[in-house]
Order: structure tokens, then sequence, then C-alpha cells
């Protein structure tokens, strides 16, 4: 019996850069705007007019690049790209596919291992077609938006592992503010290769030396799609090695209505693609000044400001570390800390409710409505227990509503008018309710009071003040009492 | 193809993007062959890999800020003054541009260029300090007025704009169509030349009511922009380019349109969908080109002002074929905003007038860097330029390239640039002969580089995608190279498929890679010799204007129009071409003056000194009536 061959993923992927405008002119790089509303005679390709190149799209790129510690080319230009498409306006692509960007760089796994970077360069975007019927109609609001291309080194072992690197890469490019890296908006897009490692030395050949072949997939514009086509494409590959059929290099495309790939065309039919200088943009030198500006104006790695978090406030590195998942979290542990919020108690809240709180309501960081110093009060009072837990996240549900909080906890904070509850009646109706839990914390189970206080608090509608509430059962732990 | 299989003909016809009917398939690629054959000196020359040239990042880059393209209009140079009437059906942009310069706020002022000269009267003509050679044709004619004669007669009220505008379009409907130079006659002109008269003297523009014929490839907001090709039928541009926004600023009146080689690719204006323009002193004769529309009614007075495109001598040759004088600027002097591009990298906007005072006048206005194209350079301004003195060459050095003086130029078109040259020692000039070996080699550069760009730019049309006919394919791509096809004439064709050639996978090393080296070996030669000497002079063409019906069998000898003109737009350097002189069949000659880079000033002042003391450019042809007439006796 011999093992399956091992396969050798590499990804391609695509990022829509979070600027403003376009990538050679000064049109919205927006989604969702009603058909060739954002267009001007440069990215309708107009005859006569000519590229006014972004120089926020190229800091983006560099700081991904230096992010990653890719080797950043001192001397850059670009390269028109020739192909006919009806969604090409110009007829060509403007790209640094000839002279990327960067080279090299790394980006690492939770698990420690690193996926290296062959090259990151900066290209503009196409149009976009839409087929209707017989007919197809031409967007081209995506034509000229700016995208950084990141090439991985054929070094990702599994379609898991492929999956996973891409969720770390979107976190990381969101961090860096260098794309919103949303899927659904095509912010983030993806083609993989595939080839089956056929053991020995040098892995990009077989025994006869012969380069091994390689499948590339194109149009996989999800996470779960990736896994699932290479998942797919392995298991061909090793069902048409085991029956001994030779394999070709070939493109394939996702067919996603059938869960499979399918054969788009061989290798070597690749198109001639004519390049030529951008003649309408001079070559232009990356400065040693340039950079060190950019590096001087990184923001701070995950890893280091979980450790950060961690050394200055506190709290375990593992907590610090899930708050440092997405920037957007860290920042806002970072504002309620300072607005004078108790380290543990925030990283623990913001990490559970929350979020949770947020995915009830619906909305995303960006579209918090209120400010971290409303919050910290809010925090201020769950801590020292002058609200309850349930009564603080009613308070929270309606700050996102979105109500101020003074207004938040007049109307949902507080008891309604009337009496106050009465905590004796409670306590005896909790145990009541919950005798096995009395019981145990009788018998010394210090953990099982949590269950009584719990049942209190709901039968009290969530009002009820919890220490109030404990300092009575414990004038009731003797039993009889 | 000789070293190209049948298949690789179908390739490349493939890569160009078209599909090329049966009966001109062979006569095409035979003639591509030859072309691909002549270039191969380049190959042989074995040019060194030379280094090139790298810019800061981010300094001309623009900033992250969505403002509608394409921004704020670039400040005039000079004093603000009103804005111009915008053509065109867009209303909205037009309260957008206003809002965006509010009028009545002065620019950071720079002295305009005083006219230089006595001031003529209106009708009269300086009187000719010398004529250096027996008679040519004398100076004649109603609207013989200069530029800078119309800017003095409008200080002094002489005439109004309108006046002017009108003996302009008199003189159109004298010439044309007979000449086929002037293809649209702006509606807007006479509204627009109104509106100036009742400017109040302060607000006036240095081009204050100068009338300006524009070729065809030169963007104008709302009208049409066909550059001569079936292509771009009914295409309006949405923009007024630069240069054009600049001259309307500084107070010019937009004539109209003229024609020119289709794409801008030829040297005799013969290959226009609006057919064939003529040489005004020779009806048989071609008026050169590609910017011969505006050179034949710039020649024939249609218009004291023209604006064309050079980028292997479009603007030059022309003007020597018509007797005007013709500017290509440095490099990076004069926007390219709005000019259709068809080698980006040699292309330029010039201007063409009678005299070089004219030029200095629109340079004025024209030059300065424009955030639209970032290959614009921030060069120091031209000023004032003048002639002072009786030695007022003293001290400047002029190269002879003895390279231009073989290449075929005809015994007298030699005499009398050697004459001109005479005539610039008398001026204090030192004349030496000096070497350019390259320019052997240079339009086979130019040919490797010129149609590989332009096979680039041209990949854009047609604009709206291809319009099917019941005999194209089905598919895009097909149906795309089967129009193409068919819109484009064939020397657009031809350029088209040794551009593909050239850029093609496995072949671009040896073909356009190797242009790229031979324009950097160009530029290198021409700074050594201008270490030595301040100025190149020679022939603007080694080829007298030839009949209208010639050549277009033969692209090779058409294409040897331009064997002195290219090196300067390889180089990149400024160049004027201006008269010299009638040869035997009393057609004009074209004198040619290279610069150093930059030094557009220096060759503008060695051309106005050379016509302060001789009247070639004066010379005028006689209108065609007349011309009947002396043919009747
Ligand atoms: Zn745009």
């Amino acid at each position: 019996m011999t093992l399956p061959l091992r396969p050798r993923i590499g990804l391609e992927i695509h990022v829509r850069l979070a600027t403003r405008t376009k990538l050679f002119c000064s049109c919205e790089n927006r989604f969702g705007a009603p058909p060739n509303s954002l267009v001007c005679p440069t990215c309708l390709g107009l005859p006569g007019s000519l590229p006014h190149p972004n120089r926020t799209a190229l800091e983006l790129a560099l700081r991904a690049a230096l992010a990653f510690g890719s080797e950043i080319a001192r001397r850059q230009s670009f390269d028109r790209k020739h192909y006919f498409y009806p969604d090409l306006p110009k007829g060509y692509q403007c790209t640094q596919q000839r002279t990327p960007l960067a080279r090299g760089g790394s980006l690492t796994l939770p698990d420690g291992r690193t996926v290296s970077f062959l090259r990151l360069h900066l290209e503009e975007d196409a149009g976009k077609s839409l087929h209707a019927g017989r007919k197809t109609w031409i967007d081209l609001n995506r034509a000229g938006t700016p995208l950084l291309e990141l090439v991985t080194e054929p070094t990702i072992r599994s379609p898991k592992e492929a999956r996973l690197f891409l969720t770390i890469l979107r976190r990381r490019l969101r961090w860096l503010r260098v794309s919103d890296g949303d899927m659904e908006k095509g912010s983030l897009r993806c083609d993989a290769n595939v080839s089956l490692d056929p053991g020995g030395a040098r892995n990009d050949r077989n025994e006869e030396g012969a380069p091994v072949p390689r499948i590339e997939i194109k149009n996989l514009n999800s996470f779960r799609r990736v896994e699932a086509a290479l998942d797919f494409e392995i298991e061909r590959l090793r069902e048409l090695a085991r029956r001994g059929v030779s394999i070709r290099s070939e493109t394939r495309s996702w067919d996603e209505k059938n869960d499979r790939t399918r054969h788009m065309r061989w290798k070597g039919e690749a198109p001639d693609y004519r390049y030529l200088p951008e003649p309408d943009i001079p070559p232009f030198r990356i400065d040693e000044e340039v950079l060190e500006s950019l590096r001087l104006s990184r923001p701070e790695s995950p890893r280091l400001r979980a450790e950060r978090f961690s050394r200055d406030h506190g709290i375990p590195l593992p907590v610090a570390s899930e708050l440092c998942m997405e920037r957007e979290s860290a920042d806002w542990f970072e504002a309620l800390v300072e607005a004078g919020a108790a380290p543990d108690y925030c990283a623990n809240w913001l990490r559970r409710e929350f979020r949770s709180c947020l995915r009830r309501a619906r909305i995303v960081w960006d579209e918090i409505p209120f400010l971290p110093g409303e919050c910290a009060k809010l925090l201020r009072m769950l801590q020292e227990g002058t609200l309850s837990p349930s009564a603080g996240r009613r308070v929270l549900e309606a700050m996102c509503s979105p109500l101020p909080f003074e207004e938040a906890l007049a109307r949902v904070g507080r008891p309604p008018a009337g009496p106050e509850p009465d905590l004796d009646r409670l306590v005896e109706e909790a145990c009541r309710r919950r005798p096995e839990a009395l019981e145990d914390w009788r018998r010394g189970k210090e953990n099982a009071v949590h269950a009584l206080i719990g049942e209190a608090m709901r039968l009290s509608g969530g009002y009820a003040d919890p220490k109030a509430l404990r300092a009575r059962f414990d004038a009731r732990r003797a039993p009889g009492t | 193809m000789s070293d190209l299989p049948e298949s690789l003909s179908d390739h490349l016809a493939f890569l160009a993007g078209l599909s090329l009917a049966e009966d001109e398939a062979g006569e095409l690629l035979s003639q591509c062959d030859r072309i691909l054959d002549s270039l191969r000196v380049v190959q042989a020359a074995g040019l060194p890999e030379e280094e090139q040239e790298y810019f800061p990042a981010f300094s001309h880059w623009r900033e992250d800020r969505p403002r509608g393209f394409p921004g704020p209009l670039p400040e005039p140079r000079g004093k603000a003054w009103p804005r111009p009437p915008v053509f065109g059906p867009s209303k909205e942009n037009t309260e957008e541009e206003s809002a965006r310069s509010p009028g009545g706020e002065t620019a950071p002022a720079r002295e305009v260029p005083d006219p230089p000269g006595p001031a003529p009267g209106l009708g009269e003509h300086p009187p000719p300090r010398r004529s250096p050679l027996p008679e040519g044709p004398s100076p004649e004619g109603s609207s013989a007025l200069s530029g800078t004669d119309l800017v003095d007669g409008f200080r002094r009220g002489d005439f109004t704009c309108r006046e002017v505008l009108e003996a302009c379009l008199e003189e159109i409907s004298n010439w044309e169509p007979g000449l086929g130079a002037v293809i649209e006659v702006f509606e807007e002109a006479e509204e627009r030349a109104a509106a100036l008269d009742r400017l109040p003297p302060e607000e006036r523009g240095p081009l204050h009511g100068v009338p300006v014929l524009v070729k065809d490839n030169i963007c104008i907001r709302g009208k049409e922009c066909r550059c001569g090709s079936l292509m771009l039928e009914g295409y309006r541009a949405p923009w007024t380019a630069t240069a054009l926004a600049r001259l309307e600023a500084a107070g010019a009146v937009l004539l109209g349109r003229t024609n020119m080689d289709e794409f801008a690719f030829g040297s005799s204006t013969g290959t226009s969908c609006f057919g064939k323009t003529r040489n005004p002193w020779n009806p048989e004769l071609c008026p050169g080109g590609s910017s011969g529309g505006t050179a034949a009614a710039v020649a024939a007075g249609l218009s004291p002002l023209g604006l064309g495109s050079d980028t292997g001598g479009s603007i030059r040759q022309p003007a020597a074929l018509c007797g005007i004088t013709g500017f290509k600027p440095t490099r990076g002097r004069v926007s390219r905003d709005g000019l259709v591009a068809f080698a980006s990298s040699l292309d330029g906007i010039g201007p063409m007038s009678r005299g070089v005072s004219d030029l200095v006048l629109s340079l004025g206005v024209l030059e300065g860097p424009d955030p639209r194209d970032l290959t614009t350079l921030s060069l120091p301004p031209l000023g004032k330029i003048e002639v002072r003195g009786a030695r007022p060459l003293d001290g400047i050095r002029i190269g002879l390239p003895r390279e231009h003086f073989g290449m075929g130029l005809p015994e007298a078109h030699g005499g009398l640039v050697l004459e001109a040259a005479r005539i610039f020692e008398e001026m204090g000039a030192t004349c030496v002969e000096v070497s350019l070996p390259s320019t052997r080699i240079a339009l086979s550069i130019y040919h490797l580089l010129a149609p590989a760009e332009a096979s680039s730019n041209l990949a854009r049309f047609p604009l709206r995608g291809p319009r099917s006919s019941p005999s194209s394919p089905p598919d895009f791509f097909g149906a795309l190279r089967s129009f193409r096809g068919r819109t484009f004439g064939s020397e657009v064709k031809r350029r088209l498929l040794v551009g593909a050639f050239c850029l093609s996978a496995g072949h671009r090393e040896a073909w356009y890679e190797r242009g790229r080296a031979g324009a950097l070996r160009v530029r290198s030669e021409y700074a050594e010799v201008f270490e030595k000497v301040d100025l190149c002079l020679g022939p603007t063409t080694p080829v007298p204007a030839f009949p209208l019906e010639d050549r277009s069998r033969d692209p090779l000898a058409h294409y040897q129009c331009d064997a002195l003109t290219v090196g300067a737009n390889l180089a990149g350097l400024p160049a004027l071409s201006l008269p010299c002189g009638f040869d035997p069949e009393g057609m004009p000659v074209g004198l040619h003056l290279v610069g150093p880079p930059g030094r557009d000033g220096c060759v503008l002042l060695a051309g106005l000194a050379y016509q302060e003391g001789t009247d070639w450019h004066l010379r005028r042809p006689s209108p065609p009536e007349r011309r009947r007439k002396e043919r009747a006796r």
C-alpha cells in the first residue's frame, strides 16, 4: 500500500485596497453604486485620457509589504498587459506583474507554521460583466479600482490550511487597514494552484526532472469554496494518479452549482499579453525615507499589541491575544481602560457580553453608535454591582438601538416604579425552586450559590441587587434557617 | 512574412485584434514583412543597454481625494482671465468648474511675453530687411496678419475680434472645400468673439481674440474628435484638453478642427476619412503630415495660429512642406492631457504659425506642469524672447550634423539650408560640423517603438464595443476583430500588425527592447553633441513635397519623410522647423533647429533672429481663384 500523494497548494489573492478613490483616477472606489455611476474618461479609457496614480494605494501596498517582511523593490514601474475583453475598456490592464512591488515575506499561522509569499504587486481591476439571458451588460464602476495581488509559495499542505491562511490573512489586512477584506463586496478574491508532491529532494520536479504538473483553479470567491474546490481537486488528482493517468497542467474553474471543478484551458494556451512599459507613468524609486516614514506610521502588530496589553494591564496573554484578533476590539479595550474600566473585567466583558450584544444588534464594530466614555460608565456600574448583568445587557442593547447611555439606563436599567423587590421572598422562592443547588451549597460546594442567585435574579426580572441577594443567601446557609 | 510562417501571420492579426479581408491580407502582411526587414538595422547595431531614469515615488502622484474628473483646471499662467464658454450639452459640470475657480481671483502672476518687434498696422507688413535669394512668391492676401499683429491691433482698437474672425471665415470660404484642411468650423466661435469684444481691456488675455485651428486629435468638450478615422464616428469628447483650455483661458477663439492622417499615422494627410488635404502652394502635392490640415490652413492664411501634434515629425514636416513655422517643445513642457495617444512616450502638442513670434506668444500660455499629465516637467518658463542688436546670436555655436545632409536630400534643399547657416554666422553664431551617427537608424528605432505603443493605445477602439454586421462572427472577440478590420485604414492596420509583432512573446526582446535601447542611444548621442554646440541645424525633411496619389503603395518610401525629425522625439528635445527658401519647383523648404532638453528658448531665439533677418515666413500662396486666373493667362 502506498501513502496518498501529498498536495502542495499555492494561493493567488486579489485584495481591493481601502482607498477612497480608484488607482488611476479620482472616481470613488466604492461598492454598490448604480452601474456606471463612478466613472470618468480615465477609467472609461476614453481617448486622450491619462492615468493619475493614487499615492495612498501605493502606501497601502507598501504597508502590507512591510508588515509581511517582504523585500520592497527600490525601482518600480507599471506595465500594460493587453487582452481584449468587454469589461476592459482600454484593451489593457495596468499592472506591476512583470516588476513586482515586493518579493518574499511571510505570514505566521496560529500553529506556528509560516506561509511565504512569492510576490506582492499593485494593479487595476477590470469592470464587471453581468450576463442576463443572451445579453451581457457592462458595469465599469469597478474598472480601475486598486488591487493588491499576493502570491504565496506553493507550500500550503492542505485545503484546511489554505482556508486558515486566508482567514488569518484577511484579519491581518483588516488590522492594517489595507483592505476591508469583504468577500461579499469582492474585496478579496482568490485563485488556487495545486500539485501532488512527488517526494524527493526537489519537490517541484519529479524523478525524471520534469516539472510537476500544476492545476490552477479560478473564481474562488469564498473561503469555503477555496477549501471545497481544493478538496475536490486533490481527490481528482489522486484518483488520476491511482489509475495511472498522466496529469497535464491546466486551468480549471469552480462550478458552484455542481460542487466540482471544470476544465477551462490547458497550460501553454495562456494568452500573449504583449507587455509594454506604461509610458504615461514614469518609472519610480522607493527611497529609504519613504519606507522609514511608513515604518514609523505602521500600526503595531497584533502579537506585539497583545504582549503589551498583557504586560501593562496584567491580563493573561491568551485573553489579550483574543482581544487583538481584531483591531477594533483591541481599540475598544484600550479606550475603555483609558476611560477608567478595570482591565481584567473589561477584557472578559468585551470578549463575551459586548461581542454577543453586537451580534444580536446586527452591527459591526465600525457602526457602534456610542463612545467608549459612555460605555465605561456602564462598565463601572456593572463592576460595582450597582447594575445587574442582565440589566447591563439590556442597557447595552438599548444603547445600540441607539439611545444615549443615561436614557437607556433610565428606561431599562432600573426596576419599574413601585415597591422595592422583596428580597427575602425572592430568596425563599429560589431555594424552593432549586433544592438540589441549595443542598449542594450547604454541603460545601461554593459555586452552587450562583445557581441560586441566578434563579433569584430571574424571579426579580433582573432588577434585584446581586450583592444584597448573596448576603441573604449567606444568612440562610446553615441548615434549618 | 519571410521569417514568419503563414500561421504566425494569422497569429499577428489575432494579437492586433484584426481580422483581415482576404484581398488585403496578402499585401498588408508582405508590406509588414518589408517594414520589419528594414528595422533589422537596429538589431545589427548592437546597442548597449543604458540606464533608465527613475523618479522619486509620490513626487507627482495624486492625493486620494474624490473630486470628479479631471479635477480643477490648472491655474492659468499669468493673470486670471475670464472663464471661456464651455462647449457641449453637459450643464452640471460647468457649474462645478466655475464653483472651483471663482472669478476675479488672481493667479500667481508671471510676465507674459510682449510681442517682439515693431507693431505693424492693419494690412501692413514689416518690410523684409533682406531677401537672401531670388524672389519667391510674394506676401499677399487679406488676412495675412500674424497673431502678434492681431494682439497689437486689438490693443490699439484697430479692429474687433469679430472682424478678425470674419476675415478668417471669409478666407476659409475662399479656400475650402478645395484645400481639404478644415473639417469643421465651430458655430460657437462667433458668439465667443462677440463676448471677447465686450471685455474691458484690462481683462483681456495675452491671446485675446486670436483664432486657433485645432488638429482633429485634441479633445474639445462637446465636439467631435475623430482623429481622421471612421473608428471614432460620432464620438464627442466630454472634456477639453489642458492645452486648449489654457489657450481659451488666455482669450483665444477656437475656430475649427483640421484634417490629419488617420490616428496621426502618416506623413501626407492622405489617409484621413475626411479625404486628402492639398498643399496650398500646389494643389497636386500633399501638405505633409500628420498635422497637414493645420499646416495647410495656416499657410493659406485661414488662421494665424494652429495646434498640431508631433510624434515623429508630424508638426515640423508639414510645416516645412507648407512653408510655415512649427515647433515641437521639449517633452514635458506642454501637457498631453486630451491628446489622443499615438505613441505616448514620443507624442507632444505644439503650435504652428507663420512666424516664430506667434509660437513664443502661444507657448507662454501652453507651457507649464499639469497634474493631469504625470510626464509634464517643471521647466523654467520661456519668458520674454528678444532679438537684440545686429549680432543677436553672438557666442552661439551651431552644429551641422553631417548625416543630416545625406539621405537623398535634393541639392537645392541642401544649398538653401547651408545658406541659412551662413545667415546665422552673420548674426554672430559659429557653425561647425558635428556627427549624429545614429541618424542612420533613428527612423528604424522609431518604427520599432511607435507602432508598438500605437498597438497598445489603439486597443481601446471601438469605444462602445463592436457594432455587429450580418457577416460578423457571433462571439465578442470575433465581432471585435471583424469590426476593427473593416473600420481601420490600411496604414493603421500595418502599424498595428508591426506593433503587435514587436511586443509579442518571444520577439519583444529582439525588437521592442532593441528599440528602447536605440532611443536611449539617440538621446545620449544628442547629449554628447550638445556638450559641444548649443543647437543643431539641418533640413527638416530629406524629401520634398510629393504628389497626392504617390507613395501610398510603398510605405517604406513614405516613412523616409520623418528620417531627420524622429531624433528629436526619441530624445525628447525641442525642435523648430521654419521656412528657409523655395526649391526650383516653387515649393517651400524647411530648416530644422534642434536644441538641448529644456532650452526651448534658445531654439526659438535663433528662429526669431533668423526671421527678423529674412522674409521667407511672410510669403503666402495665392488663393485658388487667383491661381485659376494665372493659369488662364
Ligand atoms: Zn474614473
